[in-house]
């Protein structure tokens, strides 16, 4: 049997060895990022009646984090601890219509390729309501790299962009702690608005 | 300077501190003599040397806070007389010196052995380095220690032991060619 | 001291100084500006001593560095506090969502079973 060998030029090897060093470190599953682009959605700041907006990136949560130093924020700590960025985007409008599924789908058409998966979709077609949550999970279908949920109401839009290994039963848990109302206590919440709340004139 | 005097001196220092101004002049008269020679022997001019031992004086009434006692007072007239004497030698133009013959010397100095040497040997200093000029002023005219020397010039030790080996080479050179002999 | 030595000593002899130089020296002093006799002339010579001046520049330095200091940690807590707050308002919505949706989820199971029936 005869074999040849072709020999490889030392530029070829080079850049063969820098693209396989780059899928290595390149974005996970499949070159999708957990972090959105909600930008679109600050347009609608200007229609709502009240906004919160949320922008807490690395270093923010690590500065946050040395501040949460009370018995009611370690379980929230323990939450955050490895995350890399949290956003929040939720608009209360007046009535209903006044903000279009447009805004909405471009939200969802980012969460549509193969590394999310949702986990979680309950819809109200009475109450015209919707839940969806996803989950950015590593190639080997293990570790979270990230979370996004999208709820839709007549007249309320949140969407929640976790970046990071979150881990969502504690974050459950954080129901009735942290100031987190045990659902149906909703109602009772205080009405002191904190930072990254705002109520329109 | 002897004991008595040092004394003196400090009752004098005691005086001016309680504000009698005219205790100044007692110190002026005690000293005039070390400031003067110190000015003249570096710049050779009387005129100049005045200048500088009252501009010495002067900066003494300005600064007798910091005059901590007699000796104090000796250490600090002696460097400040010899940085006096130096500024104003770097003033001068570059031109030569007036020749010693025509310095009128005081009548009221001790006669020299032999004024003749004298003149020389002070010609000679002056014609020194105004680095050098200082250690030798200062160790025979003020006849101090290599050590006090080396204090009130601010140089280190070693190099007051260098110039004035230097100095002292130079100044026999100098002689030599001067009287044409061998000076023992 | 050799002969050399003690020859140059003698020429070197102090000197007297010129007839009415105390006199002259006292009428300079006379002619100082007033301010300049005063007993607060040797806070002022205190004052410009070198010593003096390198104690109150370091000594403003300090100053200015802990009121930096403390200005930079002030701005830096309150940004803190902000930021625990936002945290807490972030997880707040996000465990709130969550629980909606699962609760919806649950309930919508245990219908199933009975409609099948």
């Amino acid at each position: 049997m005869n074999v040849t060998y072709k020999k490889i030029s030392t530029k070829t090897s080079l850049t063969l060895f820098a693209v396989a060093l780059l899928s290595t470190f390149s974005l996970p599953a499949l070159g999708q990022n957990p972090r959105l682009d909600i930008k679109n959605l600050e347009a609608l700041a200007k229609k709502a009646s009240e906004v919160v907006d949320v922008n807490l990136d690395a270093p923010l949560l690590k500065l946050a984090s040395k501040f949460m130093t009370d018995e009611d924020d370690r379980e929230g700590l323990e939450v955050i601890k490895n995350l890399k960025g949290v956003y929040v985007k939720s608009f209360t409008f007046d009535k209903p219509g006044d903000y279009s599924p447009a805004d909405v789908e471009a939200i969802r058409s980012q969460l549509q390729g193969p590394a999310w998966s949702r986990i979680v979709s309950a819809q109200s077609k009475h109450e015209g309501e919707n839940t969806e949550i996803y989950l950015m999970t590593g190639a080997d279908g293990g570790k979270v790299l990230g979370m996004a949920i999208i709820d839709v109401e007549p007249t309320e839009l949140t969407v929640v962009n976790i970046v990071g290994p979150i881990d969502i039963d504690k974050l459950s848990q954080l129901e009735g702690k942290m100031g987190i109302p045990r659902l149906g206590e909703e109602d009772k919440e205080s009405s002191q608005k904190p930072a990254g709340h705002h109520e329109k004139p | 300077m002897a004991t008595a005097t040092l004394d003196r001196c400090g009752e004098v220092l005691a005086r001016l501190a309680r504000g009698d101004v005219s205790a100044f002049e007692e110190i002026v008269q005690a000293h005039q003599s070390m400031v003067f020679s110190i000015a003249y022997h570096f710049l050779h001019d009387r005129s100049l040397a005045e200048e500088a031992a009252q501009d010495v004086f002067l900066r003494l009434y300005r600064n007798l806070a910091s005059i901590k006692s007699p000796k104090h007072l000796v250490f600090w007239l002696r460097q400040v007389a010899c940085r006096r004497a130096l500024d104003q030698l770097r003033r001068l133009p570059k031109a030569p010196p007036v020749s010693l013959e025509n310095v009128a010397e005081p009548a009221e100095d001790p006669p020299d052995s032999d004024p003749l040497l004298s003149r020389g040997l002070r010609r000679m200093v002056a014609s020194l380095p105004e680095n050098a000029r200082a250690v030798i002023i200062l160790r025979y005219q003020e006849e101090l220690e290599l050590a006090e020397i080396a204090q009130i010039l601010d140089i280190p030790i070693n190099t007051v032991k260098s110039r004035l080996e230097r100095s002292l080479e130079v100044l026999r050179e100098k002689f030599h060619r001067w009287a044409g002999g061998v000076a023992r | 001291m050799n002969r050399w030595e003690e020859k140059l000593r003698e020429a070197l002899r102090r000197k007297a100084a010129p007839e009415g130089f105390s006199e002259r020296v006292l009428a300079r002093i006379r002619e100082l500006p007033v301010q300049e006799e005063r007993p607060w002339g040797r806070i002022r010579s205190f004052i410009a001593r070198p010593a003096f001046r390198w104690a109150t520049a370091m000594l403003c330095l300090v100053i200015a560095g802990s009121l930096v200091y403390r200005a930079r940690q002030e701005h830096q807590r309150r940004e803190g506090e902000i930021a625990r707050m936002q945290v807490k308002q972030a997880l707040r919505i996000a465990s709130l969502k969550l629980n909606v949706a699962r609760r919806k989820v649950q309930e919508i199971n245990r219908e199933i079973p009975q409609s099948r029936l």
